[in-house]
């Protein structure tokens, strides 16, 4: 099957799945054993599915758990910044619709050159986002790259800070109500940003290897 | 629309490439310091263009019929990461070789290409770019240089400025009005290749805030062209104009501005020992963002690999790539502060502080952030 069947049913999955208690429909999907048998190149996709849902169950951390546990903090890292790509995403499509959808001063506020520009930012940290998450997502799971994990998760905390700030502003009030979608997505990418290690703690792990390396700046970058 | 930036690898036989330039780098710039390597495309060396030309690493993408390689953007790539990273001064041929040789190809007639090109490749014709005037910077459109048709060709009058090396290069490919007034705006304007040292053209330097002289002044007195300095169609300068600027922004020298700092301060760091965790952090900060950049640059080449014409996506990474270059020189300097006096080389703290002062022409060139905004608000559907 291709990625992006695989991508369609596991959306479909997700989707369907019972509120009240969506785990025994897991189970039996087999989705939850796939980090065992799959790539992380097959499972990036279906990281940003996860991402991409605004009330997803805790999807990825139940199928690391199921390699190993407890999870190695580069492969909980690598999962989550490729969940925080997806939300990231989602983000943005929310916020472009909400822009040319909203009409203050007697034009979609999306008309205003001050809220292109801001989206405009929005788009670049999310496609950074993406990207950087979709680096750590090579090879066998149980393999993962501790400096790839490290790069991802610093890139992507970055992304959901500036991401989900630019969002709230563009959105307004509606952005911090219970009713409104947004916040299952900015809250979540909070979560994940302070989870499995955030930006510092990553960052110095990743400069200490920097700096004990005899190699130069853009020869670190492509070893990593 | 905005495409997805998705992973893309270099190729071995364009990976290939890298060993061979830096070997070559190593030996050219051995003597060189670090602050005049930091210059990189502002620092202007026709004999390291020439000795550059001679490898075959000028016009690396340019169809060999007129004297280039043929490689693929890949190979462009692995080539400009390691003349930026290594600071090499490669301002003489730049332009030429990444937007005028590849716009005669595109738009000019065989004379043109037979005439331009080859030399281009051979790292004996520099060119400067004729877009910015007194009074159009951003606003592209309403230059107001004018070129009137005269027996046996044309005559033109008018000013450009802020000119990359215009006093240096033989020849400016210039975007002028042929026909209407300002107020036409895209409407009437043509673009000619101009032979620098033609009667009734001056160019005159300008200093900048560190002493060099990058840019200048250019004015045309009337100045006689012949009929073959039209370049593509007359009238047609407003788009030939925007294919020569996808040229400019599309290749990845947008992430390399201030990497001769980077590694200068890491080897300092090394040398020192005794690392802080302050200091461990922005190194793995500033190596998160070169990675993610890099990647996105290189999805960018993949795509003009496959002949796509990424405006939207360059613009993307040229935003990030520039603010990430700006942000080096304050993040360095401020932990340099922290230093005991006379501690740090003055060599690394003349680095800072050239890259300090001229860091805002990073987000400048090329397109302004704004400029750049725009094209991506379009591309996600806002404009």
């Amino acid at each position: 099957m291709s990625d992006d069947l695989i991508s369609e049913q596991f959306a479909r999955l997700l989707d369907g799945l019972p509120p009240d208690d969506p785990w025994p429909t897991l189970q039996e999907s087999g989705f939850l054993d796939l980090l065992a048998e799959a790539s992380l190149e097959e499972v990036f996709p279906l990281a940003l599915v996860v991402g991409a849902r605004a009330r997803a169950p805790n999807v990825l951390d139940a199928m690391a758990k199921r390699l190993a546990d407890p999870v190695p903090r580069a492969l909980a890292a690598t999962l989550a910044a490729g969940e925080m790509a997806g939300a990231l995403e989602a983000v943005q499509a929310l916020t472009v619709d909400y822009a040319l959808t909203r009409r203050q001063f007697g034009r979609e506020i999306g008309k205003f050159q001050a809220i292109q520009h801001q989206i405009a930012v929005l788009a670049q940290e999310v496609i950074a986002a993406r990207i950087a998450a979709q680096a750590a997502f090579v090879g066998a799971p149980a393999e993962v790259s501790e400096h790839r994990a490290a790069a991802a998760k610093i890139r992507c905390n970055q992304a959901a800070v500036r991401g989900s700030a630019i969002a709230h502003a563009v959105h307004g009030a509606i952005g911090v109500s219970d009713e409104f979608v947004l916040h299952h997505y900015t809250r979540r990418l909070r979560a994940l940003s302070l989870s499995h290690g955030g930006e510092a703690w990553w960052a110095a792990k990743l400069g200490d290897w920097a700096l004990s390396e005899a190699q130069d700046f853009t020869s670190l970058a492509r070893a990593l | 629309m905005l495409e997805t930036l998705n992973l893309a690898a270099i190729p071995p036989e364009d990976e290939a490439l890298r060993e061979p330039v830096r070997a070559f780098l190593a030996e050219r710039l051995a003597a060189v310091s670090a602050a005049r390597r930091a210059r990189t495309w502002m620092g202007y060396d026709a004999d390291f263009t020439k000795a550059l030309a001679e490898k075959g690493w000028v016009g690396l993408t340019l169809p060999q019929d007129y004297g280039g390689q043929a490689r693929s953007p890949f190979a462009r790539f692995v080539l400009i990461e390691e003349l930026l990273a290594a600071g090499a001064p490669v301002a003489a041929h730049w332009i030429a070789e990444r937007q005028s040789a590849p716009l005669i190809l595109r738009y000019g007639t065989e004379e043109q290409k037979r005439r331009i090109v080859p030399a281009v490749c051979r790292g004996e014709a520099f060119f400067c770019i004729g877009m910015s005037e007194p009074n159009s910077g951003s606003d592209l459109a309403s230059v107001r240089s004018r070129a009137d048709r005269v027996d046996g060709g044309w005559k033109l009058s008018g000013t450009k400025i802020w000119t990359t090396y215009g006093h240096k290069a033989h020849f400016m490919i210039a975007l002028v009005r042929t026909s209407g007034a300002p107020e036409d705006r895209n409407n009437g304007l043509s673009q000619f290749l101009i032979d620098l040292k033609a009667p009734g053209v001056t160019a005159r330097p300008i200093r900048d805030l560190a002493g060099d002289e990058h840019f200048s002044e250019v004015h045309f007195d009337d100045a006689i062209l012949p009929e073959d300095a039209l370049l593509g169609q007359e009238g047609a300068g407003w788009e030939q104009v925007n294919a020569e600027l996808a040229f400019e922004r599309s290749g990845p020298e947008r992430i390399y501005s201030s990497t001769v700092l980077v590694d200068a301060w890491l080897d300092y760091l090394r040398g020192r020992g005794n690392l802080t965790d302050a200091e461990r952090v922005l190194a793995g900060r500033l190596l998160a963002e070169l990675s993610a950049l890099r990647n996105m640059s290189l999805s960018v080449t993949a795509m003009l690999a496959a002949g796509k014409s990424p405006v939207v996506e360059a613009s993307v990474v040229k935003d990030l790539g520039t603010g990430f270059e700006q942000s080096i020189p304050t993040l360095i300097a401020d932990h340099l502060a922290g230093e005991a006096d006379g501690v740090v080389p003055a060599e690394l703290l003349a680095t800072v502080e050239y890259l300090g002062g001229m860091c805002p022409t990073f987000s400048l060139r090329g397109g302004t952030r704004e400029i750049l905004r725009g094209i991506i608000a379009r591309g996600l559907g806002l404009r």
